[in-house]
């Protein structure tokens, strides 16, 4: 059974490559327009969040918040795709509770390569 | 696709070009408006910055939108590419294994063939045939030699009667003797009926057996050879042919490595869609907190316009990157093509008809193959009639030789009663001389054909063991049939293949050329972005000097909300600043440092 990703992100476009690029790479895809929608999308078991940073509603800093305090994504690995490159957002998305961190545009196999390498 | 003006777009365009259209409509009298600068610091300056600022918050709030739209069109059409685009590889994939199976299907043939073409094996058996031959003339004349024994033998007979009665009245008779001479010319004609009986059956057995050979020998050279070497050199061909097409087969697997990579630069150049839209969004935002009469105005539009030229070679590089791709796709994908329609024509043409030549061949060789496995057969039913001819002759060799034993004791008794005579028993002893002479010839003719025999049984046997060794021809019979089913079956399957290919490629070569004219080149959100920008710099024409310090302290300030913080935003600021400072040889105030770009980190 393939394992199973969600993909946070206010961009349309930006889910659509996501979920096409690890669709390509085997998983399957889970989309959510921001981080309230993603909390309404727990209810199966996840491999993995992607998330984007800046999102209306809750954004990505909030939701990885909110993911740690729910008791079934504690572990649950969560990359933060964005386009921001700051130190200061890096150090609050690590403080969160954030695994990675991709700067877009992603290259889809670097997006396949950081996926692959935290699911071990 | 060309740039097309928003006139003529709107009759086939989509929702959201006709909307880009009106954006951009919108834009253009004030872009044209070059004269409001000067007016600049009256009080119609306030109402003319309102505008413009209306307007291009109105021109860039379309744009994202608009573009979201045709973007996601080409990422939908971009996962059916994908998917077809790995079928292509797919059965790429699958005609190399085929080729693999047939490179063995070829070489299990080829085998076959070259046994088959082994004449070595048929002259071993001409020269066997002919020494059995050989043989059975030689036992046959051994035999016919032993007639005139048996004619001497009667004239004994008559001659010992003849002395029998001469010497009947001095009470002396050779009855017995006598009787004893004509019961061995009886047994000797006996026997040598026989055995000359199995002599002229072996001679014609063997006779036969030779005349098949002959035939087997005939239809090899004539037929068989000539066949199969025929056979072996379009075997060669195909062979020939299937090296190319592996090669044009790993062509099209790094076309499709090509074809991948390509994919995976529309699926960033399509990224480029959020990131401008984010731009965009930040540079509303900073245009939304100004008041047409704030006093940082000029300095945020300044910084607002760089940003959307930023923003805009952004957007004009993805989308080049975009179609660049596509196109990159489209000539893969139309090469592969290509490549595979020529494969398919070598499948469909020059080479089935090699298969075709060969097929009939192969028949052919079957055929005569099939033929020589009837005389093979023929062969070894002689070879055991041969041995059970000479089973048969040997017995009645043996029966000569008792014979030649008796003839010697005749002979010692008709020696000891012609010496008991005296003088008088004279012709006696020339009988007894004469029996002597012809027990020897008779042991002598024994030997021959002993010796004969020997030699014949061994012929015999090896001609056995060679039409046993030939009937291994059968499993290559079947070798060859099932190998030719194989070579047929993989060339069928492999021209379905390539014809798979060959329209998969050409739907996907369609749709790559509709997905390139829906992307267009995105000129009218260029337009717009390039018009704002304008008007942004408009709007900052009469702004104070950015050298500054206080100014730029103080837009810098209103340019720093919490969302403010993307590396291209922080870039442009930065530029923009450098080129200030650089400007009023002031260095008191500098943008914040951009942080590294990593690309990707783990925590």
């Amino acid at each position: 059974m393939n394992k199973t990703i969600l993909t946070v992100d206010d961009s349309a476009t930006a889910r659509q490559m996501v979920t096409f690029t690890l669709k390509g790479a085997g998983y399957d895809v889970i989309e959510a327009k921001d981080g309230q929608d993603a909390l309404g999308k727990l209810e199966q078991p996840l491999a993995m969040v992607v998330t984007d940073l800046n999102m209306p509603n809750l954004d990505g800093i909030g939701l990885i918040q909110h993911l740690r305090a729910h008791p079934g994504c504690k572990y649950v690995p969560i990359v933060v795709l964005t386009t921001e490159s700051e130190a200061a957002k890096k150090q609050e998305a690590r403080a969160a509770g954030a695994t990675a961190w991709i700067v877009k545009p992603f290259r889809p196999e670097q997006l396949v390569a950081v996926v692959q390498k935290v699911l071990g | 696709m060309t740039a097309q003006s928003p006139a003529n777009q709107g009759e086939r365009s989509s929702p959201a070009v006709r909307l880009l259209a009106a954006a951009v409509s919108r834009l253009r009298p004030v872009f044209r408006g070059s004269g409001w600068a000067r007016v600049w610091g009256s009080q119609a300056r306030q109402e003319r910055a309102a505008e413009l600022l209306a307007n291009a918050q109105a021109g860039l709030g379309g744009i994202s939108g608009a573009t979201e739209k045709i973007f996601l069109a080409v990422g939908e059409r971009l996962i059916d590419l994908q998917v077809r685009a790995r079928k292509i590889a797919e059965q790429t994939a699958s005609v190399a294994s085929l080729m693999a199976d047939d490179a063995g299907a070829l070489a299990v043939l080829d085998e076959v063939l070259t046994a088959a073409c082994d004449s070595g094996r048929s002259q071993g058996l001409r020269a066997t045939i002919h020494e059995i031959q050989d043989d059975a003339k030689s036992i046959h004349r051994t035999i016919q030699s032993v007639a005139p024994i048996v004619a001497t033998f009667d004239v004994l007979g008559v001659m010992t009667r003849i002395e029998s009665v001469r010497f009947e009245g001095a009470g002396t008779t050779f009855v017995g003797l006598a009787e004893a001479v004509a019961a061995l010319s009886r047994q000797i004609r006996e026997e040598t009926a026989r055995t000359a009986d199995s002599a002229a059956i072996l001679v014609a057995t063997t006779a036969q057996a030779a005349g098949q050979m002959r035939d087997v020998a005939r239809r090899l050279e004539e037929n068989l050879g000539p066949l199969t070497s025929q056979a072996s050199a379009e075997l060669l061909k195909i062979r020939e042919h299937r090296a190319h097409a592996s090669e044009e087969g790993k062509l099209l697997g790094a076309r499709f490595d090509s074809v991948s990579r390509a994919i995976g630069e529309v699926v960033t150049g399509l990224q480029a869609h959020d990131i401008v839209r984010q731009q965009i969004e930040h540079v509303l935002e900073a245009l939304s907190r100004q008041e047409s009469s704030g006093p940082h105005l000029a300095e945020v539009a300044r910084l607002q316009a760089a940003q959307l030229d930023n923003s805009r070679a952004t957007f004009e590089r993805s989308v080049n990157q975009v179609r660049h791709a596509l196109a990159e796709i489209e000539r893969n994908i139309a090469e592969m093509a290509e490549e595979a329609a020529g494969l398919l024509g070598l499948s469909g043409g020059a080479d089935a008809a090699f298969l075709s030549s060969v097929e009939s061949d192969l028949a052919g060789i079957l055929a005569i193959l099939d033929s020589n496995r009837i005389s093979d057969h023929g062969l070894a039913e002689a070879a055991v009639s041969v041995r059970q001819r000479v089973s048969g002759i040997s017995e009645t060799v043996a029966g000569v030789r008792a014979i030649g034993i008796q003839m010697q004791r005749v002979a010692l008794n008709a020696t000891i009663q012609a010496a008991q005579l005296g003088p008088a028993g004279g012709a006696l002893e020339v009988v007894a001389r004469a029996i002597q002479d012809l027990a020897r010839e008779t042991e002598a003719a024994g030997d021959t054909l002993e010796n004969r025999l020997r030699m014949t049984v061994e012929a015999a046997r090896a001609l056995g063991d060679a039409t046993a060794g030939r009937s291994g021809w059968e499993d290559g019979m079947t070798h060859l049939a099932r190998s030719a089913e194989v070579l047929r079956t993989i060339q069928d399957q492999a021209r379905g293949d390539y014809t798979r290919i060959v329209e998969l490629a050409e739907a996907l070569t369609g749709q790559i050329r509709e997905t390139v004219e829906a992307f267009g080149t995105q000129h009218e959100c260029l337009e717009v972005l390039a018009g704002a920008a304008e008007t942004l710099r408009e709007l900052s024409a009469g702004a104070p000097a950015v050298g500054e310090a206080g100014a730029r302290q103080a837009a810098w300030q209103h340019l720093m909300p919490s969302r403010y913080t993307m590396h291209s935003e922080r870039r442009v600021h930065e530029t923009v600043y450098e080129a200030a400072r650089a400007a009023a040889n002031a260095s008191e105030v500098s943008a914040p440092p951009a942080a590294q770009e990593d690309n990707i980190e783990f925590f």
